[in-house]
């Protein structure tokens, strides 16, 4: 019986009289992949931004590894070693490709003071190397994030996420906008993560394919509310969910 | 203190709220249409009340005459401004577009210095000499006869944002540039036109405000900072809001100097504009 | 943990700043006592200070304050007030000014840094104009008056010399330090931090960072050096008012010369205020003698040009050229080789 990493219990969160997520419970094991499908609309990035602390839940809770994280600022949900990346990438430009991932680490542990003079550890800079060689984009280094491809900035998001070895992963669309090649190097070295690292990974995604060949178990949602869950096959085929990416929200 | 102090105080707030409601609505456009805060807002009124005393002196034209003219020229200023420099800074971070705005406000305001020098100048025997009286208040005709063109200028103006097809179009692009943009805006072109019309708000008050207040070359610093409170007040973006703001903020002015003490009478209005910032960064009808 | 001085690890490059520093060190015994001179050189180092304060929390954290001559104020005020009134050297007075410049940075930081970038820059101004005229009433503080450095010179303990050459070396070393304060920011973790907050605030939240902490650090940091700056300042010119030291004009220099120089660059500021400061002096004796308006105008036209064709700065202008150059010339060695 593996233990719960992430633990969502009954989340609501309203817009006005809009009810966005309407008492979603999931819960995501240790070194699981989950995934997370559903239409557009469904709620699935309000979920994500539940969880962060970016929206504040009207109901309901998160639990990491047991610990109420519910509506915290995001950045102590990210210190508790949540990572998330979003839709559409979000590197900072001028930053190079190697700060870009060095200013993931644990920042939990750090004295925020003393970060006025100190510069990372050789530990941390040999971690991160390892991280962007994981990745194979150690050669851009020294580029300036804004230069990178979208593809390559997909990939620098990946190893940023897992600087601080995180217990759980929540990644929005990672393989969207990305040509094909670059697709399936993204989802193996998600697959290589997990198996490696023992990462656990929720991740959101459009793309069946992608979602299929990597969850290992799947949620659907539709209208702010999980209609299913289970083994991917029986979920993708659930006509409950075919009917809600067809038929109106 | 009677209440007939306070009224007049009040009056005379209304009076020149109306100024700084028109001052307020050239920046607010500008802000809300093309994201850029103008520096040198002030000091083209600055420049509109010196063409307008020089149309006085060397030309002997009563302000209320030279109106149209000066506020033509203007337009056509605002036009040049935009297309050689402004444009420039469209979408540049805004440290830079604030410097941009700035620099040219210092070149205007020390060349006004060089050339017109310190001296304060006044309009002196022009048609709006006098006081209206009623009751115990009093109003000079020079201010009445501006409020109301103010209010003329304003009425014209929202009547165009409302009515004509550019002005939907500039509103269309104040609310998103690209959906306009989509719609087949020309927004370059409407860009241009609201920087004439930020432009021309300013003229109409500079050339009124010459009729009745001492023209400066540092004039316009002080007009700029109570324009921005009564955009703050009104909320960023609103022109409406900005109306509300500058008359506003004009009363609240009045007041605070007639009733507490005259040398605070800006420290007021600052305090309102920072507590605004603070509490409401929307202002009370924004829209950022 | 490491501390990043490793200045001499890169060498050469050095030179650049090494050289001229022994120059400067040197200046009052080649220049005589001349007192024009060495004012210019003065107030070079007081912008330079200014500068860094500012590059510190604008340039760095991309927080656009244009407040940083109420901070220098503040600095001059305390330490005065404290001479005048318990006889207290400036040497500690600097040490009250420094905190209260950052306390009141606090409490307004905290306040306003919600705001986004112009409405920041805008809060900053109002709160500035607040202050001016606070203390133009603010018996007090002398109000209008002013007050003036009591003539007990020359003194260490009351830091006033009829020469300007002791004035020199302590602007100098404020100009030194200030620099130093962001040479050492700038290659830390926080100077990153910094930088990411600058580009995408959320996204530095999404990666960890306390961006509120580290924000009102820069601030934080920027008003105690702005004050610093201003209580040797007071003693310079040995009287202070609101209208001269909390003037608007004071930061839209500062904010003019760093970026003229380069924002968020550890020279910038230096190069500005190096190129500006005496070029605006020199404007000034040719063209205006008594009306000082050329020189604003001249300075107005050079920020205008700057922020028009070259706006990342004159000294990032400098390294991209040489940048260039450099690779043209490795190009033009390998194709000479092939």
């Amino acid at each position: 019986m593996s233990s719960k990493c992430l633990e969502i219990k009954d989340l609501t969160k309203k817009f006005g009289g809009l009810i966005a997520l309407n008492k979603i419970s999931i819960h995501i094991d240790e070194a699981e992949i989950v995934g997370l499908i559903g239409p557009n609309g469904s709620g699935k990035t309000t979920l994500f931004n539940c969880i962060t602390g970016f929206l504040k839940p009207d109901h309901g809770k998160v639990f990491l590894r047991g610990k109420d994280i519910t509506g915290k600022y995001p950045y102590k949900v990210i210190q508790e070693k949540v990572s998330r990346t979003f839709q559409i990438t979000r590197v900072f430009p001028e930053l190079t490709t190697m700060e870009n991932t060095l200013i993931a680490i644990d920042h939990k542990k750090e004295s925020r003071f003393r970060s006025l003079y100190e510069t990372n550890s050789k530990d941390e800079i040999k971690k991160a190397s390892k991280l962007l060689e994981f990745m194979g984009i150690s050669k851009l280094a020294d580029e300036p994030g804004g230069e990178l491809s979208y593809g390559q900035q997909k990939l620098l998001e990946l190893a940023a996420s897992l600087m601080q070895d995180p217990s759980a992963v929540l990644l929005d669309e990672p393989t969207a906008g990305v040509n094909p090649t670059l697709v399936n190097k993204i989802i193996d070295r998600i697959r290589a993560a997990n198996k490696e690292f023992g990462t656990t990974f929720l991740i959101i995604e459009h793309n069946m394919d992608v979602i299929m060949d990597l969850s290992m178990r799947m949620y659907a949602l539709a209208s702010g509310e999980i209609i299913t869950e289970g083994d991917p096959d029986k979920v993708r085929n659930n006509p409950d969910v075919l009917e809600s990416y067809l038929g109106g929200a | 203190m009677d209440s007939a102090y306070v009224l007049q105080a009040l009056i005379n707030g209304i009076m020149i709220g109306g100024v700084y409601a028109l001052i307020a609505v050239g920046l607010s456009i500008v802000w809300g249409v093309m994201g850029i805060v103008n520096f040198a807002h002030g000091d083209w009124l600055m420049l509109s009340a010196y063409f307008s005393w020089i149309f006085y002196m060397y030309a002997g034209l009563d302000p209320l005459i030279s109106l149209p003219l000066v506020v033509a020229i203007f337009i056509l200023f605002g036009f040049a401004n935009y297309k050689f420099i402004m444009k420039r800074f469209i979408d540049a971070p805004i440290v830079i577009s604030i410097v941009a705005t700035f620099s040219i406000s210092l070149i205007m305001r020390f060349g006004a210095f060089i050339i017109f020098k310190p001296d304060y100048r006044l309009i002196k025997d022009h048609v709006l000499e006098g006081v209206y009286r009623f009751g115990e208040f009093q109003v000079s005709r020079a201010k009445f006869a501006t409020f109301l063109i103010m209010i003329a200028a304003l009425l014209l103006l929202f009547s165009f944002l409302k009515y004509t097809k550019t002005g939907k179009a500039i509103r269309a692009t104040a609310q998103d540039r690209d959906v306009a943009k989509s719609l087949g805006v020309n927004v370059d072109r409407i860009f241009l036109i609201t920087w004439g019309i930020g432009l021309a708000c300013v003229a109409v008050a500079g050339t009124m405000i010459s009729t009745f207040f001492y023209v400066f070359p540092m004039m316009g610093i002080s007009f700029l900072l109570l324009a921005f409170a009564s955009v703050a007040l009104g909320g960023f973006g609103s022109v409406h809001g900005a109306v509300f703001g500058g008359i506003v903020i004009g009363i609240v002015q009045q007041l605070g100097g007639a009733l507490v003490y005259p040398a605070f009478k800006d420290v007021f209005v600052f305090v309102i504009f920072i507590l605004m910032l603070m509490f409401k960064p929307k202002g009370l009808f924004g829209k950022y | 943990m490491k501390i990043g001085i490793d200045f001499f690890k890169e060498d050469r490059k050095k030179i650049w700043i090494l050289l001229p520093l022994l120059a400067l060190l040197v200046v009052p015994y080649i220049v005589g006592d001349e007192p024009y001179l060495l004012h210019v050189f003065i107030i070079v180092f007081v912008y330079i200070a200014l500068g860094q304060s500012w590059n510190l929390v604008s340039g760095y954290a991309g927080q656009l304050c244009f407040a940083t001559h109420i901070f220098f104020t503040y600095g001059a005020y305390t330490s005065l007030m404290l001479l005048l009134r318990i006889d207290l050297t400036p040497w500690v007075g600097l040490f009250v000014g420094m905190p209260i410049s950052a306390g009141i940075a606090y409490l307004l930081g905290s306040r306003l840094f919600h705001l986004k970038g112009r409405y920041f820059a805008v809060a900053t101004i109002a709160f500035a104009e607040i202050m001016r005229l606070v203390f133009l009433n603010w018996r007090f503080v002398g109000a209008a008056y002013g007050l003036s450095v009591p003539l007990k010179g020359p003194s260490l303990y009351y830091v006033i010399w009829t020469s300007k050459v002791p004035y020199f070396y302590i602007f100098l070393a404020l100009a030194i330090i200030s620099t130093l304060i962001v040479y050492v920011v700038d290659r830390s973790k926080a100077g990153m931090y910094f930088r990411s907050i600058k580009q995408d605030e959320n996204g530095a939240q999404h990666k960890g960072i306390d961006t509120s902490y580290f924000k009102l650090l820069a601030f934080m940091i920027s008003a105690a050096m702005a004050a610093a700056v201003g209580t040797f300042y007071a003693q310079y010119v040995l009287y202070i008012d609101p209208r001269t030291l909390m003037d608007l004009l004071i930061s839209a220099k500062i904010v003019m010369i760093v970026l003229f120089g380069s924002i968020g660059t550890v020279y910038g500021p230096v190069l500005g205020a190096a190129i500006l400061i005496p070029l605006g002096e020199y404007m000034r004796i040719k063209l205006g003698g008594g009306s000082q308006g050329w020189d604003y105008v001249l300075y107005g036209l050079i920020i205008l040009l700057i922020v028009y064709y070259r706006p990342q700065g004159v000294y990032i202008m400098i390294k991209n050229q040489i940048e260039s150059i450099r690779r043209r010339t490795k190009n033009v060695l390998k194709m000479s080789r092939n």
